[in-house]
């Protein structure tokens, strides 16, 4: 089953990812999973029912007024998540530095999704047909939360065209793939617009164009070729908007 | 804003209104001696006065879409607002000379129909003669009409090109045409009614009209003179868009200057983030760009938004958590009792990016001497014995019970 995922952490930055993944998951109507560190020594049950129900109490006063339809806890004993269900999000600024097999939210130190008929989802377009699923899978998205779509393509110059307009600078390659997000959109009725420009670098348009055109979110996937410098890493550590970095699954990559 | 087309000009504009009075000064004047009607004269007389009022609005155009230099930083474009306040002194003396004739001329015509006499009026009464008729008659309307035309034209172009001073001279015209339908109605009601007293009721209500007139362009002159902030409500708009901004904080520090000359605004922001410089800026173009769009709603034509960004410093503070020692690791202890070692741990804001492990001494109040020595402020336990918190609190460190026993949920280790 989907749920929205959070690793338990009493710091800000953790207490910040719990109330953002708590709000995402009341947003999508998925259940909220809690997952936290047992200490490495043996706790009576008593004991571990102690910790339990002060962990509980402390996600429900984060999560107050955005409460999920359920909340399950988990216990990480032995270590790191290493598997979640299909389709799930991880809401973790720490885990989405690392190359994952399932999907990462990286909230930054944002407390809620932004939602409103003026609030947008930015997806990154390439000049590749292998980002249609992340195309789609930022779509569905938007149609849950209840708001619009900017696709956003960064161009380079074309040598020897001197138009100012990106959109001439455009390979058909990338225009086919705006094109086709374009119809996806319109498949699942969400307002959808295209931003093309020349940045002088990817991450930057891609973070500049999220601030500009308010954007609650930029759905990302990692490219599996890519050995050092990916996108999706370098947008995560310039921006300050909310980044998902979706799983291979996901991506279908 | 540019205006590429030459009918959109606000020289064109000002071009046409001194055109309009010179045609009617001179037909007035004529008309008005050769009829020998002083209502006629005496209005194009006043007209002389709109001429001159008229070259100072092109002198005032011509001064304030002078760009800035190294005196005027900011350019001369308040100059309009001067103007402004100027024109309407001029409207408000106008309503004001109005409002006595008018009130002269009611008390008048109200003691005539109570006592039945017309007699010493402030102003002269009409005087024509039938044979004047149509050319008073036409002289009038066709003025009337040339100055709602004009005053439509200057007042949407100045709009449009953000010209105050000619939306201001727009509404002057506007004055001119309603007084000029009013001396057209009196003539009207005295050649066909015999009721030349209706102008006078109709007169007062032009001079309330003017007078409010005029204390409108004054307070929006006076509002740009004095810099006044924008609406609240835009200006609280224009402080959510911020705060909804990601990367933007709310803190004691933020503030807003806003002001507006014509229909340009100005927007000054000082925001807290904790970002780096590079995320910064891109914040800072994300919220120019959205201020713009925000305010480009509303009646403005053009904005400047500036925008500094200030790091929120989180507040630097030491927290000890009580731990027992357990193989190689450790947990959060029960109480201070049962702890073998101390945490001290460096905070920044919640986060500990330093911390080291103390032994624990045996007795407490040397354990408390040595949180104060360390000057802890907080001391962390899972559980507390009510005569332990109390001593502890008493030296005035917090003592408070942690949510877990694992140091990895309280952000000290990692898995």
């Amino acid at each position: 089953m989907k749920s929205v995922s959070v690793i338990f952490r009493t710091t800000e930055l953790g207490r910040n990812e719990l109330a953002f993944a708590s709000h995402l998951a009341s947003k999508l109507g998925w259940p909220l999973l809690v997952q936290y560190t047992l200490p490495e020594c043996c706790l009576s049950e008593k004991d571990v029912e102690e910790e339990v129900t002060r962990i509980g109490s402390f996600v429900r006063e984060i999560a107050t007024g955005n409460i999920p339809r359920e909340i399950v806890f988990e216990s990480l004993t032995g270590g790191a998540i290493t598997t979640m269900s299909e389709g799930s999000i991880l809401v973790s600024n720490e885990y989405a530095d690392s190359r994952r097999l399932f999907s990462v939210l990286a909230p930054r130190l944002e407390t809620e999704v932004q939602i409103g008929p003026e609030w947008n989802i930015c997806i990154p377009t390439s000049d590749n047909n292998k980002s249609l699923k992340t195309i789609e899978a930022g779509i569905l998205l938007a149609t849950v939360l209840d708001i619009g779509v900017i696709f956003y393509h960064t161009t380079w110059h074309k040598p020897g065209l001197e138009s100012d307009d990106p959109q001439n600078h455009v390979c058909n390659e990338a225009k086919q793939v705006l094109d086709t997000a374009q119809e996806i959109a319109q498949k699942y009725r969400v307002p959808a617009r295209s931003v093309v420009e020349t940045a002088p670098s990817v991450p930057e348009g891609i973070s500049r164009c999220a601030q500009r055109e308010g954007c609650a979110l930029i759905v990302m996937s990692r490219a599996n070729t890519v050995g050092r410098g990916g996108y999706a890493d370098e947008t995560k550590k310039r921006t300050t908007v909310p980044i998902l970095v979706l799983g291979p699954r996901e991506a279908g990559r | 804003m540019k205006n590429r087309t030459w009918y959109l000009s606000p020289y064109t504009v000002t071009g046409f209104v001194i055109i309009m009075y010179l045609i009617k000064v001179s037909v007035k004047l004529a008309v008005g001696h050769y009829a020998n009607s002083p209502v006629i004269a005496g209005d194009g007389y006043h007209n002389v006065a709109d001429i001159f009022e008229a070259l100072g609005l092109v002198l005032m155009l011509v001064l304030s879409r002078r760009p800035p230099n190294n005196k005027f930083r900011f350019g001369l474009k308040r100059i309009e607002s001067i103007g402004a306040v100027f024109i309407s002194l001029g409207l408000l003396y106008m309503a004001f000379q109005t409002a006595v004739n008018a009130s002269d001329g009611v008390a008048r015509w109200g003691a005539y129909f109570l006592v039945g006499k017309l007699e010493g009026f402030m102003s002269d009464p009409l005087k024509m003669g039938p044979q004047y008729f149509w050319w008073v008659t036409g002289i009038m309307a066709g003025s009337a009409v040339l100055s709602f035309l004009v005053c439509h034209y200057e007042i949407s172009v100045g709009k449009r090109t953000g010209h105050d001073g000619l939306v201001a001279d727009g509404v002057e015209t506007k004055s001119d045409g309603m007084i000029e339908t009013t001396a057209l109605v009196g003539i009207l009601c005295e050649y066909f009614f015999k009721a030349a007293w209706i102008e006078y009721p109709l007169a007062l209500v032009i001079a309330y009209l003017m007078t409010s007139t005029s204390i409108s362009i004054l307070t929006k002159a006076f509002s740009t003179l004095l810099q006044r902030s924008l609406d609240e409500k835009i200006v609280a708009k224009i402080m959510e868009t911020c705060l909804e901004t990601p990367g933007v904080f709310a803190h004691e520090k933020n503030d807003i200057k806003t002001y507006s000359v014509g229909s340009e605004a100005f927007v000054y922001l000082d925001l807290g983030t904790r970002c780096r410089s590079r995320a910064n800026n891109d914040i800072a173009h994300g919220l120019v760009h959205r201020v713009k769009k925000c305010l480009l709603k509303h009646e403005f034509d053009s904005v400047q938004c500036y925008i500094t960004l200030f790091r929120i410093e989180l507040e630097d503070y030491r927290r000890a958590y009580a731990v027992r020692k357990h193989e190689k690791s450790f947990v959060i202890a029960d109480s201070i009792e049962s702890a073998t070692n101390i945490v001290i741990c460096d905070m920044k804001g919640e986060d500990a990016p330093r911390w080291t492990v103390e032994d624990k001494t045996e007795k407490i109040p040397d354990c408390i001497a040595f949180l104060l020595r360390k000057k802890v402020r907080e001391f962390y336990t899972f559980y507390e014995s009510a005569e332990n918190i109390a001593l502890i609190e008493k030296s005035g460190i917090a003592c408070k019970q942690a949510v877990s026993r694992s140091l990895v949920n309280c952000g000290l280790l990692t898995d």
